[in-house]
C-alpha cells in the first residue's frame, strides 16, 4: 500500500516542493543541481517497481482502494499488474534518462524550475494513469496528462509555433478525453461499477450488450487522440515544439502510449467481436500507413521521429485490434522496444540540434566523423525501427508480422499482410533516411555552426538506452519471463508463454521481412523523387490534411461561430438580458405546471382571509411599486423600489417570520445606498427613448410576470407533489446540528455546500466589478493622457 | 449627507449597529441572526461612517485593500472548516458541535464548527459589501 502510494504521489510531491520552493529556487543559480535531486524521483519509482516484479508471479494482481465518493462508486484505487508493471517501468525508467539528459541539454538560461515542476506532475499523472483501478481515478490522471503536456509544450511559450502546438494538443485530446469520460459513463450503464477488475471480468456482458459500440467509440476516441491516431495524429507533429528531452518523453516513449494502455487494459472486456477488430484494427492500420507515407517526406529528423511515432503507434494498436493472444503479446513486446529505441533516437535529434543548431537535413549531413558516439547510438536505433535481425525490432516485427498472418474476422485473405509489408516498407525507408542523410550524405546547405559531440552528461542517457535495444534483440528472454509475460496476460487475460527469438527457421513471416527489406530499399533509393511527387500533391490539394479541417474549421470556423452567437445572446444591453431571463423562468414555470396537471382555483383567490394591515401594507405595496414604474427621475425610482422592499419585510413581520424580515431589511438598506452610489454613473432622468413597441413588450412581459406567478402560488398550495423537508429540519436541527434556529441551521450546515457557492459568488462579483471599474479608471487615465500629449 | 445632526446621530448609532451584529452573529445559531444578516449590518453600520464623515476619519481609499483581505479570508474560513471537517470528521464541510461548562459564569455554552463557518460567511457578507462601496464611492 505504501509502496504503490509513494510511486504514484512521489512525483506529485516533488512537483508540490519545487513550486512551494520556486521563489527561491529562481532566485538562486540553480545549475545543474536542480535536474540531479529531481532523478531521485523516478529512480525511486523505478526500484520500488522493479521490487515488486518478483510478488507479480505468485498470482492475482494487487489491488489497494481508497474511498473517495462512496455515493457513486468512485474510488481512488490502484492495481498493479503485469500491465501496469510495464507502463511504470518505462515511465519511471525513462522518467530517469529523460532527467539525466535534460541536466545536460537545458541550459542555465531556462527557466529549470518550471520545466522539472512540469515534468514531475506529468510524470506523477501517467503512473496514476497505468496504476489507476477506477475509471474515474483514470480519467482525472489522463487528463492531467494533457495538462502537463500542454505546459510543456508551451514552455518555450515566446515562440508562435510552441504556443499554436500546445493548443492544438490540448483542443484534441481534450475533446477525446470528453468522448471517453461519455464512453465510461455509458460503460457504466452495461456494468454498474467503474472498478477496473471487476469490468474486465464482465466481458461476455459488455459485448452481448446494446450499448457495446457507443461505449467502445466513445472511449476508443479517447484512445486515438491521445495516442495520436489518424486523423487525430495532427497534433503530435506541431508538439515537437517541446523541447527535445520533453519529446522523447511525452511524445515518443509515455504518453503518446496511454491511448494503447487503455485500450490494452480494456481489451479482455471489449475484445474478441469483429466490430472491436474492424474499428481498431482498422485505425492501428490507415494510421501505419498514412504515417509512414509522410513520415518519408520530413526534412526536419524531429518531424520524421514524430510521424515515425505516429506509424509505430498505429501498428501497436492494430496488433491489439486483432484480438487474438499472439497479437496481445506481440503489442506488449513492441511497446517496450519501441519506447526504447524512440528515446534514444530523440535524444540523438536533441544531441545534433545542440551541436549544429539546427536539425534540418537541408542544412544537416554527414555526421558520423563530427559525431562518432551519437552515430552508433542512430545506427542501433534505426536498424531496430527498420526491423533489421539481432535488434529488438526485429523480434516484435517479425511477431507483428506473424499475427497479421492469423488474425480474425480478415475481410480478404493476404490483405492484411499485404497492407502490413507496405507499411513497413515506408518504416524501412524513413529510419534508413534519418540514418544515412544524417550521417553520410552531404547536406546541400552549410549548418549554422560547426558540428560537435556532446559530453559525456548528454550521452549518457541515449547510450544506455541503445544498450537496452541491443539486449532487447540478443537476450530478450531477460525480459520476458519477469516483465513481458505478465503484461501480456493482462492484456489478453490468457497466461501468456513468449518464445522470444531472433531466430524461428525459415517461414513466412522471414519472407515477408526480406521483401520489405528488398522493397523498402528501392524505396529509399528513390527518396527524392518520391518526394517531389508528395511536396506537389500537397501543395495543389491543401485541403487533403485534416490540419485544414483543424486550422479552417476549428481555429477560424469556432470563433466565427461564437462571434455569431454572441452576437445574439450578447447584445450588451441589460434589458435584453433581464427580459430573456424572465421570460425563461416565466415560461419554465408554466411548462412545469401544466405538465404536473395542476388545475387552476380561481376562487381561491377569494377565500383567502386577510387582517386590515396585511392589507394596507398590501396596498401600499402596489403604490410604491407603481410609482417605481412611473417616475422619471431615478432618485425617486430607486427610493420607491426600496420601498417596496422595506414594505415587504413588514409584511414578513406581520406574518411572523423574523429571520425574514430582519435579512430583507438589511438587504434593502444596503442595496438603496449602494444602489444610490451607482446612481453617480447614470443620467439624472430615464431617457424617452423608449417605442411603443417596446413599451408594449415591457408591459405584456410584467403582466406575464404578475400573473403566472399568482396562479403559481395558487395551484402550489393545493399540490402534495413533493414531501415537504421542512419537517424533517424542524425535527432534527437541534438533535444533529445543535442549532434552534433552525433557518441558521439550514444555511450553515445541512446546505452548507450552497452557501459556500453562494460567498463564492459574492467574491468573484465583487473581483467583477473591481476589475470594470479600475479598468475604465486606467482606460480614462491613458486617453487624457493621449489628449494631453 | 454630511451635516451636523447627521454625523452626531451616526456617532451614537453606528457603534450600536456593529455591537449588535456581533451579537447576532454569535447567537445565530439558537436565536434569529446568522452571519448573512450579521454581515449586512455591520456593513450598514460601516457605510453610515462612510456617509456622514466620508474620508475625514479614515482613509478608506488607502486602506480599501484590508477589505478585500476581509472577504478572501472569510472565504479561506469558510473553505478551511470544510476541509477540517475533511479530516476529522470523514466529509467535506461535516459539522460537528460540543457542549462546555464556563466555570465563571456557570453556564452550559455550545460550540459548534458551524459557527466558525458562518463567522467566515459574515466575513465575506462585510467584506464584499464595503469593498463595494469603497470602489464606487472613489469613483468620484
Amino acid at each position: 500500500m505504501t509502496a504503490i502510494l509513494t510511486i504514484v504521489f512521489l512525483p506529485f510531491a516533488a512537483s508540490l516542493f519545487i513550486l512551494v520552493l520556486s521563489p527561491v529556487l529562481q532566485k538562486v543559480q540553480v545549475g545543474k543541481k536542480l535536474g540531479s535531486a529531481v532523478a531521485f524521483v523516478p529512480f525511486v519509482c523505478l526500484s520500488l517497481i522493479i521490487a515488486w516484479i518478483p510478488e507479480l508471479k505468485s498470482g492475482a494482481p494487487a489491488i489497494f482502494n481508497i474511498s473517495w465518493v462512496k455515493t457513486y462508486g468512485i474510488e481512488l484505487s490502484f492495481l498493479v499488474d503485469g500491465l501496469s508493471i510495464l507502463f511504470g517501468i518505462l515511465i519511471s525508467g525513462i522518467g530517469f534518462f529523460v532527467v539525466i539528459y535534460s541536466v545536460w541539454y537545458l541550459s542555465d538560461k531556462e527557466d529549470k524550475v518550471k520545466f522539472y515542476l512540469y515534468l514531475m506532475m506529468f510524470m506523477g499523472a501517467m503512473l496514476g494513469v497505468v496504476f489507476s483501478n477506477n475509471l474515474f481515478g483514470l480519467f482525472t490522471f489522463w487528463e492531467l496528462t494533457s495538462i502537463s503536456s500542454f505546459l510543456l509544450i508551451g514552455f518555450w511559450y515566446h515562440k508562435e509555433a510552441s504556443r499554436y502546438g500546445a493548443t492544438k494538443a490540448l483542443v484534441i485530446t481534450g475533446l477525446g478525453g470528453i468522448a471517453m469520460l461519455a464512453g465510461f459513463i455509458v460503460l457504466y450503464q452495461i456494468t454498474e461499477t467503474f472498478d477496473i477488475t471487476k469490468i474486465l471480468t464482465m466481458g461476455d456482458t459488455i459485448r452481448s450488450s446494446p450499448l457495446y459500440v457507443p461505449a467502445l467509440i466513445l472511449i476508443f476516441l479517447g484512445c486515438a487522440t491521445k495516442s495520436a491516431q489518424f486523423p487525430f495524429h495532427i497534433w503530435l507533429p506541431n508538439a515537437m515544439e517541446a523541447p527535445t528531452p520533453v519529446s522523447a518523453y511525452l511524445h515518443s516513449a509515455t504518453m503518446v502510449k496511454a491511448g494503447i494502455f487503455l485500450t490494452a487494459r480494456l481489451s479482455p472486456a471489449f475484445s474478441g467481436t469483429a466490430f472491436w477488430t474492424a474499428l481498431v484494427a482498422g485505425f492501428g492500420l490507415t494510421t501505419m500507413v498514412v504515417a509512414g507515407v509522410l513520415a518519408i517526406r520530413q526534412t526536419d529528423l524531429k518531424a520524421l521521429l514524430a510521424y515515425s511515432t505516429i506509424s509505430q503507434l498505429g501498428m501497436i494498436m492494430a496488433m491489439l485490434g486483432f484480438g487474438t493472444q499472439y497479437s496481445g503479446e506481440a503489442a506488449v513486446v513492441h511497446i517496450l522496444n519501441h519506447a526504447a529505441f524512440k528515446a534514444a533516437l530523440f535524444m540523438v535529434v536533441g544531441i545534433i540540434d545542440h551541436g549544429c543548431g539546427t536539425r534540418d537535413l537541408t542544412y544537416v549531413g554527414n555526421l558520423r566523423k563530427e559525431m562518432p558516439h551519437s552515430y552508433k547510438i542512430a545506427v542501433i536505433g534505426c536498424l531496430s525501427m527498420a526491423g533489421l535481425p539481432i535488434f529488438g525490432g526485429f523480434i516484435s516485427k517479425e511477431m507483428f508480422y506473424e499475427s497479421t498472418l492469423h488474425m480474425p474476422f480478415a475481410p480478404v485473405p493476404f490483405l492484411i499482410p499485404t497492407v502490413a509489408v507496405l507499411a513497413s516498407l515506408f518504416t524501412f525507408a524513413y529510419s534508413f533516411k534519418f540514418l544515412i542523410w544524417g550521417f553520410f550524405y552531404k547536406a546541400p546547405e552549410h549548418p549554422p555552426h560547426h558540428p560537435h559531440e556532446a559530453p559525456m552528461l548528454g550521452l549518457a542517457s541515449p547510450v544506455f538506452l541503445a544498450l537496452m535495444v541491443i539486449l532487447l534483440g540478443l537476450t530478450p528472454g531477460l525480459f520476458s519471463h519477469a516483465l513481458l509475460e505478465p503484461a501480456a496476460a493482462a492484456v489478453t487475460g490468457q497466461p501468456a508463454d513468449l518464445h522470444l527469438g531472433l531466430w524461428h527457421g525459415i517461414n513466412t513471416p522471414l519472407i515477408m521481412s526480406f521483401f520489405t527489406v528488398v522493397l523498402g530499399t528501392v524505396i529509399f533509393m528513390r527518396l527524392k523523387k518520391i518526394n517531389a511527387v508528395q511536396d506537389e500533391v500537397s501543395a495543389s490539394v491543401p485541403w487533403l490534411s485534416p490540419n485544414f479541417v483543424y486550422n479552417k474549421g476549428f481555429l477560424e470556423g469556432i470563433p466565427l461561430l461564437t462571434r455569431r452567437c454572441l452576437w445574439w445572446f450578447q447584445s450588451g444591453y441589460l434589458k435584453h438580458y433581464l427580459f430573456v431571463i424572465i421570460a425563461f423562468v416565466m415560461a419554465s414555470v408554466f411548462m412545469f405546471s401544466v405538465s404536473q396537471g395542476w388545475v387552476l382555483q380561481l376562487d381561491r383567490l377569494f377565500k383567502t382571509e386577510m387582517t386590515l394591515v396585511q392589507g394596507l401594507t398590501v396596498a401600499f405595496l402596489i403604490c410604491a411599486a407603481t410609482a417605481t414604474a412611473v417616475f422619471k427621475n431615478r432618485i425617486s425610482a430607486i427610493l420607491s423600489l426600496g420601498m417596496t422592499g422595506f414594505l415587504v419585510a413588514f409584511l414578513y413581520v406581520v406574518m411572523g417570520a423574523p429571520d425574514l424580515a430582519l435579512t430583507q431589511y438589511l438587504v434593502e438598506a444596503v442595496s438603496v445606498i449602494l444602489i444610490l452610489l451607482v446612481f453617480y454613473f447614470m443620467p439624472p432622468y430615464f431617457e424617452e427613448k423608449a417605442t411603443q413597441n417596446t413599451k408594449a413588450v415591457n408591459i405584456g412581459l410584467s403582466v406575464t410576470v404578475g400573473v403566472v406567478m399568482c396562479f403559481y402560488m395558487l395551484m402550489v398550495m393545493d399540490s402534495h407533489l413533493v414531501q415537504s423537508i421542512s419537517q424533517y429540519y424542524l425535527e432534527t436541527s437541534e438533535k444533529l446540528a445543535g442549532g434552534r434556529n433552525v433557518v441558521n441551521v439550514v444555511i450553515v450546515d445541512y446546505r452548507g455546500f450552497d452557501t459556500l457557492f453562494e460567498i463564492c459568488v459574492f467574491a468573484i462579483a465583487i473581483l467583477g466589478i473591481y476589475a470594470m471599474l479600475r479598468l475604465k479608471k486606467k482606460t480614462n487615465t491613458k486617453t487624457r493622457e493621449a489628449t494631453l500629449k | 449627507m454630511s451635516s451636523i445632526i447627521f454625523k452626531s446621530i451616526v456617532k451614537v448609532v453606528s457603534p450600536i449597529l456593529m455591537l449588535f451584529s456581533v451579537y447576532l452573529l454569535l447567537r445565530g445559531h439558537q436565536l434569529p441572526g446568522g452571519g448573512f444578516i450579521a454581515g449586512l449590518m455591520t456593513s450598514a453600520g460601516l457605510v453610515l461612517i462612510y456617509l456622514a464623515y466620508g474620508c475625514e476619519r479614515f482613509d478608506w481609499r488607502n486602506r480599501s485593500r484590508f477589505f478585500y483581505f476581509l472577504f478572501s479570508g472569510g472565504l479561506a474560513l469558510s473553505f478551511l472548516t470544510g476541509m477540517a471537517g475533511l479530516f476529522v470528521g470523514g466529509f467535506f464541510l461535516k459539522s460537528g458541535f460540543t457542549h462546555m461548562h464556563m466555570p465563571l459564569i456557570n453556564e452550559d455554552w455550545e460550540f459548534a464548527s458551524a459557527a466558525i463557518y458562518d463567522i467566515g460567511v459574515y466575513l465575506v457578507v462585510c467584506g464584499v459589501c464595503v469593498s463595494l462601496m469603497t470602489l464606487l464611492g472613489e469613483e468620484k
